[in-house]
């Protein structure tokens, strides 16, 4: 029975959220979703700050700032920017500078750990999730005023 | 006695309640979703049976097969971990019926074919693309003078540490389980998916290999080593411990750098 | 014919790496006001352009995450119907300078939009 496209798109899409089976699919789910975020929010930003050059643009552009869903939506870009930069920078690390990375494969031929999953790759991964909450806690006080820096 | 099992089996965390060494056996469900090629789609069998402690789920299967359900079918062969015909989604996690012990999984395990491949029939799979996926890779040694290769008068020489470098990848026994969990995989059916990629780099990283170059031209594309996000859940659920994960990022390193 | 992927797959991680550096110092700039209110006032945000420096550095970031980010979507476009990801390509291409050119202009003080 055939499918319809939007069928098959659906079926495609689901099959990043499930199953999540370990942290770091979680992390890739993450990263994919943030990203998308961030494409989105790039080129609104880029035309936002174009009406900084226009005093009743830019006074416009104020009171649209100030309305509550904007303000989530910024909550949600700071964490969006966090986490996709510190997964960004672990999967640099590991892909691009071969950071935990073994030189030489180990000898034993029953392998407890999984060199790809644990030790020094879940520390990076346990890195980027508490590194990003962390900031986006402080970007969110910083952004609601209750974090006045000097 | 120590309840631990030995080391063969999958290191997938599951929640395992306390099994008293005073149970004999217990009745527990199976949910088996099954999919019936003359109708064209999946229906739902529901099926109790009594397992021991020691049963695995392909054990559990095999006696609704010979006790309840004569039409239930099921692709096994060696029952002990080492084929790879077993392979299905287990409660939602792709494993090997046979290394998956059944009482520890609850009072109801949902039984289901393994995902991103097409069906034929109850619980197996078509698994002719993934292999056809594994040949275009040319998962076997590439020499530069083949007639050497195939007349040769002595053996090629390897130390351990050559064998090293691709022994773990090499103990793949090709399940299914990891192109089932792989994200990529499902969205992308042109993906070579983990298996591939994983036997590409076995071959490559083979000290005897003349050919890794050709390898890594094929693989040089969003379908091969690019398209692979890291997700992990290829090496969460290999139940080899091969680790696939590792492979495609050793191979996206020598791609990356221009060498083996 | 073809310049191979991984060319592609390394611009994507440099303009990563640029952007990490990048992106700091624009936040680090919009919080040195010490007040978010106030780091969006008109005067404030003008005067960020005067200065060449920091436009250069807007510049690079603009040009940089707009190819990283483009990149990916097309990446993700592209798993999802590989016929889709070949038309996004170019579509994605030509979006991009668009959107470098209206940075452009924002940075040169010239506006474009038709708004009063």
């Amino acid at each position: 029975m055939a499918e319809s496209s939007l069928q098959i798109l659906i079926k495609r899409v689901s099959g990043w959220f499930v199953p999540i089976i370990n942290i770091e699919r979680l992390a890739y789910l993450l990263h994919r979703l943030t990203g998308l975020y961030l494409a989105i929010y790039l080129p609104l930003h880029i035309i936002s700050t174009h009406n900084s050059l226009n005093p009743i643009a830019w006074a416009q552009e104020m009171i649209l700032y100030g309305s509550p869903l904007v303000k989530i939506g910024e909550v949600i870009l700071i964490f969006a920017i966090f986490f996709h930069g510190f997964n960004g920078i672990r999967l640099l690390l590991v892909e691009y500078f071969n950071v935990c990375l073994p030189k030489k494969m180990p000898s034993s031929l029953y392998i407890e750990k999984r060199l790809s999953l644990d030790n020094c790759q879940k520390t990076l991964l346990y890195l980027t999730f508490v590194l990003s909450i962390i900031l986006t806690i402080l970007g969110t006080l910083y952004l609601l005023g209750l974090l006045v820096l000097w | 006695m120590s309840e631990k099992t030995s080391g063969a089996v999958s290191k997938l965390q599951l929640s395992t309640p306390e099994i008293s060494l005073k149970t004999v056996s217990k009745l527990i469900t199976l949910k088996v979703k099954r999919y019936d090629p003359d109708a064209g789609r999946y229906k739902l069998s529901i099926y109790r049976v009594s397992v021991s402690r020691f049963d695995t789920v392909l054990d559990a299967l095999l006696k609704v097969v010979r006790d309840q359900d004569h039409t239930l079918s099921v692709r096994y062969s060696c029952r002990m971990g080492i084929c790879g015909s077993c392979a299905m989604m287990i409660n939602g996690v792709p494993r090997l019926a046979c290394m998956t012990n059944a009482i520890s999984l609850g009072e109801v395990i949902e039984i289901e074919p393994l995902k991103n491949f097409p069906p034929v029939k109850d619980l197996f799979v078509d698994m002719d693309q993934m292999f056809r996926k594994h040949r275009s890779v040319k998962p076997w040694l590439i020499r530069r003078d083949e007639e050497e290769q195939f007349t040769a008068k002595k053996e090629y020489l390897q130390k351990p540490e050559e064998v090293d470098a691709y022994r773990l990848f090499s103990t793949c026994i090709k399940c299914g389980a990891c192109m089932a969990a792989c994200p990529t995989v499902a969205s992308n059916p042109d993906f070579l998916g983990p298996m591939v990629l994983a036997q590409a780099y076995r071959w490559s990283a083979d000290s005897r290999d003349e050919g890794a170059h050709i390898r890594f031209d094929i693989v040089d594309n969003p379908n091969g080593v690019f398209g692979c996000h890291f997700a992990g859940a290829c090496s969460a659920v290999c139940p080899k411990n091969s680790d696939p994960a590792l492979a495609i990022q050793l191979l996206r390193k020598s791609i990356l750098r221009g060498k083996r | 014919m073809n310049m191979r992927y991984s060319l592609i797959m390394k611009w994507q991680y440099w303009t990563a790496i640029i952007l990490i550096v990048v992106l700091t110092i624009h936040i680090v700039f919009r919080i040195i006001p010490g007040d978010y209110e106030k780091s969006l006032s008109y005067e404030n945000v003008r005067s960020n352009y005067s200065n060449i420096g920091y436009s250069i550095i807007l510049l690079i970031l603009l040009a940089a995450a707009l190819f990283h980010g483009f990149n990916g979507l097309r990446v993700i476009i592209y798993e999802l119907s590989p016929r889709a990801g070949k038309i996004a390509g170019p579509i994605l291409l030509v979006l991009g300078v668009i959107f470098v050119v209206i940075g452009l202009l924002t940075l040169l003080g010239i506006y474009i939009f038709p708004f009063h």
